[in-house]
């Protein structure tokens, strides 16, 4: 993805104290232009009924061929025009910002969950527990996330949300799983660990009091960052054909279908772009902000 | 023992976990291996048969890959169901592939540091910003998206680029794929580049060294910069896995003849032997690349160790 | 500083860089076309998608066939304007009772590599593709063909090598006996797949795959190992109407979209057009955009008649009635395609301009008393469509008329190419599907056959009528063409009152053509045809 793998060394070296942090983030303008962006299209995850009725004709499923690629209409309350079935294309971007999201967020959060078990295993036991998770993951890494989703993704023959959330997940797990080994093997010889099994806490609660609650920053900062590569990757697939699938509404496949009526029809491809664009980069900006916040360094 | 061979070691090793796995996903998941053969004629029954004992595909899986593995060390490809040696369809498609994915390294260096150590220049300035913030949006510009808006701008409409093929022979031809596929990576290493040597220039032997009287040229090339490229360098060689994939996307767009466009044309006929082969050439290529970036390591500085 | 560092650095470095300049100076791609001294010379750039196999015997697809059509003549061809078969390799093939075909071979014709062509190279051609050692994927089609069983039993070991019904009489005389009489056989004789082989190809299979050797009006000058390009020359001995042009190289592409860019850059003469750039083609290059005279594809929905409401053919009917075929094609298809009318192809003889009737006429009205009457089918509707082949689209829309007509809900889904007919026939893809067919040779059994008879290999209704067999049968049997036509129409007949599949439209293959290259009349059936082509520099 990003420089995800290199946060990996970065991060787990984020000192600032949450106040630190934010005094900082109030004064980056990419923080809000960011947060703007996120909370927008959250919004119109959760509720796509507020955004898409805007202009009056919110269902995207109420089309009528003989309106087909027509463009914008904004009087007629069309600002986006009409998609090749007839339907109202700014409806349809608005609710395809749904699927693009959810994947996005859920693959973040069970990438994180993967990683930060893994990770935990990893850097607190190591030993041949940390090798071998530590060569999975290479051979996972080893395999470019494209190549590796077209490979299982085009055996699947229905290919929900849920499914490519799976596949982008087991493809993303290694590079966090990474990063919470590297805090833990950091956290683990602290004084307050060493001190916790002195006294003879249960591992399992020296994992969860106190080695958890200070490694796992890091992969929380990586993870606003992950989520809009991966909204960018699943766009991607489904755009080749082998991610969601009609008749599904997403950004991927509303730019699959855009291209060849692009001369004729380009506004089916300008909006949906616009759309992916500022989606992913909303989650960029908020990540690279928060990512910054967390320096003690001079450049921000 | 020397740690370039333990390297090596680890990568043959981490080679065949890999397509191991990639055989595994392509030929024991759903899917008939011979379905696309015949388009829409049916094969008779001693075809099939035949077809499946030239090509194991009644043996369970291990036992396929066994063969694979055994053919593989001699090196051979394998064939597919249509009787097309993979290696030499993989001999003729990767030559390709490598130089677009070179010649996208080599722009998202020279691009992505430039604009790192400019925006250094004065951190925090005007250029900076802008710098910094403009490298977002082709971050956030999905590659697929960017190709076809360039293959039609400045290869249709202005025609300063072909629009499609590798007539035009390295690097004219592959110029414009290649933009795209850096595209991605250039704003990590802007930003990367930057923050790598704002941390450098105020390190004790900087100082030292600007202390000592050396032209600032010297001490920038020589001290700030070896130092500050460790971290970039280091992305590159782990970008290279993304760059393979931009490079598969943006094959299929500008129509060269490389492993992408191999590879979906494997995948869309199900030819199962060319999609493992494409696959694990390409997990060899990151292999490689990781242990060419742990050269370019010790040639930056010798002291690393891992 | 470390002084030891100094000469490993320093090689390693310019190993680095080395290896750098061999890999990007090194590799060159091949180059495209050359730059020829006259036009009788120039070279003509096709632009095609991947070849299955450029083995006669062994290819399948509309792209093998186009290559393989440039390098191979069969026994007959295609008259361009009525369909009819012309002799080409042949002197004549005669029979009394379509059982016995007696064929006489022209003299004169001969390979690339100079071995004459004769009955032996027929014969020969024929029994390697039914030998199931080569496993070629066409050995079904000579499965009517006397002696086949034997050589290629669909069940236990075969108890001889070559088909006891092909029999060379001597150098120009091949008798055929058919295990069932065939009227139709002659049209087949113009598949590819009936192309005569050198001996040289049994000499060398592997190389002969590569580089084939064959009798058309071109010829391979290097093999081709899966690149980007097939470079064929005019063959210099060609027996029959000599091309106006030095040769032709096939450029291979992902898909027409991509083709259809380099066209437009100006580096290919010939691609065939996706329905969807047709209109901005026509736009952008007026008078260069070439059709078939004739519709040679049709779309039409299977239906799984095993399901229970999909078994009643007023259902059927319904279904068909509820689609609006003129406004899908209005609107997606920019007016390219017709409302099919009959149960083949335009292109097919004896096509009916208005045979369907009312069960292709849109009225929804009608479609929903009709439903309603049946007791209509419970839960959601699905249509199946085939990833890749952008009929999805329609599909949805289609989908759409459904639902607004029967007030049902109905989604659209999709499968795999390589999955479609094996998932339609194995009863894992229970719903319609959209399926696409071209035309392949003039004759009604070319679709009556495969698609609607009990044994057809790509029978996705699971249409099942002793009639009609019975009806396809006797069509066999005639000797008169217009007897024949008669019983195909009567048999049609059955599949429009049953509603065996839903009709939907016929299109035409569409080219767009460079401006140096004249003279291209795209043929629906001999696909290879680019002799007529010529260059202007």
């Amino acid at each position: 993805m990003t420089d995800i793998d290199l946060l990996a060394d970065d991060t787990a070296r984020v000192t600032a104290s949450g106040n630190q942090m934010w005094s900082k983030l109030r004064r980056n303008p990419e923080f809000w232009i960011g947060a703007t962006l996120v909370a927008v299209f959250v919004l119109i995850t959760i509720w796509p009924g507020s955004l898409a009725g805007l202009f009056g004709h919110g269902d995207p499923r109420d089309c009528s061929l003989t309106d087909s690629r027509r463009g914008p209409d904004a009087s007629g309350g069309h600002p986006f025009g009409f998609t090749i079935q007839g339907c109202d294309l700014f409806a349809s971007v608005v609710y395809g910002a749904a699927n693009s999201i959810i994947v996005g967020i859920v693959v973040t959060l069970g990438t994180a969950l993967i990683a930060v078990g893994l990770g935990l295993l990893a850097g607190y036991f190591g030993g041949w527990v940390d090798t071998v998770l530590s060569r999975i993951s290479e051979i996972v890494v080893s395999v470019p996330l494209l190549l590796g989703a077209v490979l299982v993704l085009n055996s699947i023959e229905t290919r929900n949300v849920w499914f490519v959330s799976a596949v982008l997940i087991a493809f993303s797990w290694p590079t966090a799983m990474r990063v919470m080994r590297t805090s833990t093997i950091s956290v683990r010889s602290r004084s307050f660990v060493t001190a916790a099994k002195a006294l003879g806490l249960p591992t399992w609660r020296i994992l969860l009091s106190h080695v958890v609650p200070n490694t796992f920053g890091p992969v929380i900062v990586l993870g606003t960052l992950q989520v809009g590569a991966v909204i960018a990757s699943e766009a991607t697939l489904t755009y080749l054909g082998i991610g969601l699938q009609a008749p599904a509404l997403s950004w991927g496949l509303q730019l699959s279908q855009a291209e060849p009526y692009f001369a004729s029809a380009p506004h089916l491809l300008y909006f949906p772009a616009a759309a992916l664009t500022l989606a992913v980069a909303g989650f960029v900006l908020l990540g690279e902000s928060v990512r910054q916040a967390g320096f003690n360094s001079l450049n921000t | 023992m020397h740690p370039v061979i333990s390297r090596l070691i680890q990568a043959v090793v981490v080679f065949f976990g890999t397509s191991l796995l990639v055989f595994l996903a392509v030929f024991a998941l759903p899917g008939d291996p011979l379905g696309a053969l015949a388009g829409d004629a049916q094969l008779t029954d001693t075809v099939v048969r035949n077809l499946e004992a030239r090509y194991h595909l009644d043996q369970p899986v291990v036992v396929q890959y066994g063969y694979y593995v055994w053919d593989l060390l001699h090196g051979d490809f394998g064939t597919t169901v249509t009787g097309e040696d993979v290696g030499s369809i993989l001999a003729n498609a990767w030559p390709i592939t490598v130089q677009l994915a070179l010649t996208a390294w080599a722009i998202e260096l020279i691009v992505g540091v430039s604009l790192g150590i400019v925006a250094t220049i004065r951190p925090g300035g005007f250029v900076d910003r802008i710098a910094t913030s403009a490298t977002i949006l082709t971050l956030a510009v999905p590659t697929f998206v960017l190709a076809f808006f360039a293959q039609q701008f400045f290869g249709l409409q202005l025609g300063w680029f072909p629009v499609a093929g590798t007539a035009a022979g390295w690097p004219i031809a592959f110029i414009l794929p290649a933009a795209c596929v850096a595209a991605l990576g250039v704003g990590p290493i802007a930003r990367l580049t930057r923050t790598s040597i704002l941390q450098t220039v105020s390190a004790d032997f900087v100082r030292t060294a600007r202390s000592r009287g050396y032209s600032p040229l010297r001490v920038g090339t020589r001290y700030v910069l070896r130092n500050a490229l460790v971290p970039v360098v280091t992305y590159l060689g782990l970008d290279l896995g993304s760059l393979l994939g931009g490079a598969v996307l943006v094959e299929g767009i500008f129509n060269l003849p490389g492993i992408g466009r191999a590879l979906f044309t494997a995948v869309n006929t199900q030819q199962g032997s060319i999609v493992v082969g494409i696959v694990t050439a390409g997990v060899l290529v990151v292999l490689v690349a990781n242990v060419l970036v742990d050269l370019l390591h010790r040639v930056l500085d010798p002291r690393i160790s891992q | 500083m470390n002084h030891h560092s100094k000469p490993r650095t320093r090689h390693a470095a310019i190993a680095l860089t080395a290896a750098l300049a061999v890999v990007l100076t090194g590799c060159s791609p091949s180059t495209g076309t050359t730059e020829p001294d006259s036009s009788a010379d120039a070279i003509l750039t096709v632009g095609i998608q991947k070849p299955t196999s450029l083995l006669p015997g062994n290819s399948s697809g509309l792209f093998a066939n186009t290559v393989v059509g440039a390098l191979f003549d069969g026994l007959v061809d295609y008259d361009p304007e009525t369909g009819e078969t012309r002799n080409l390799v042949a002197a004549s093939i005669e029979t009394t009772d379509q059982k016995v075909w007696h064929i006489e071979i022209e003299e004169g014709w001969t390979f690339h590599n100079g071995e004459p062509v004769d009955a032996e190279s027929f014969a020969r051609a024929w029994n390697a593709a039914v030998d199931p050692d080569n496993a070629w994927v066409q050995a079904d089609q000579f499965s009517n063909i006397a002696g086949f069983d034997e050589v290629a039993p669909a069940e236990g070991e075969p108890t001889a090598e070559t088909l006891s019904g092909v029999v060379v009489e001597d150098a120009t005389h091949l008798t055929v006996t058919l295990s069932t009489p065939n009227s139709q056989f002659p049209f087949l004789l113009g598949r590819s797949y009936y192309s005569p082989l050198p001996q040289a190809a049994l000499d060398d299979l592997e190389g002969f795959a590569a580089q084939p050797i064959g009798n058309g009006p071109y010829e391979m000058t290097e093999p081709w190992t899966g690149g980007d390009q097939i470079v064929t020359a005019t063959y210099a001995d060609y027996t029959g109407v000599a091309p106006s042009n030095g040769g032709v190289t096939f450029r291979i592409y992902t898909g027409n979209d991509v083709a259809y860019t380099d066209y437009q850059a100006g580096t290919v003469d010939i691609v065939t057009l996706n329905p969807a750039d047709i209109p901005e083609a026509e736009a952008s290059y007026p008078g260069l955009v070439k059709r078939s005279a004739t519709d040679d594809w049709r779309n039409y929905l299977s239906l799984p008649t095993y399901l229970p409401g999909y078994d009643n053919p007023d259902i059927r009917r319904a279904l068909s009635m509820a689609v609006d075929r003129q406004a899908i094609i209005d609107s997606l298809l920019d007016g390219e395609a017709h409302v099919a009318t009959d149960y083949d192809i335009p292109v097919s003889i004896g096509y009916r301009d208005s045979a369907c009737g009312d069960a292709c006429t849109f009225d929804p009205d009608a479609a929903r008393a009709l439903w309603d009457a049946a007791g209509g089918i419970d839960g959601e509707l699905v249509i199946t469509s085939v990833t890749g082949t952008g009929r999805e689209v329609w599909a949805e829309a289609i989908a759409n008329q459904w639902a607004e007509t029967f007030g049902v809900d109905v989604t659209v889904k999709q499968v795999a190419s390589e999955n479609t007919w094996s998932g339609i026939l194995g009863k894992e893809v229970q719903s319609p599907v959209a399926l696409g067919a071209p035309a392949n040779y003039p004759s009604p059994l070319d679709t009556l056959g495969p698609s609607y008879s009990a044994a057809g290999s790509v029978n996705g209704s699971f249409y099942a009528n002793p009639d009609f067999d019975a009806l396809l049968q006797e069509a066999a049997a005639a000797g008169d063409q217009d007897e024949q036509l008669d019983l195909y129409g009567q048999a049609k007949d059955l599949l429009i009152e049953d509603t065996a599949s839903i009709l939907l439209w016929t299109y035409a293959s569409t080219y767009v053509v460079s401006e140096r290259a004249s003279g291209y009349v795209p043929d629906s059936f001999n696909k290879g045809e680019f002799g007529s082509v010529t260059l202007t520099q």
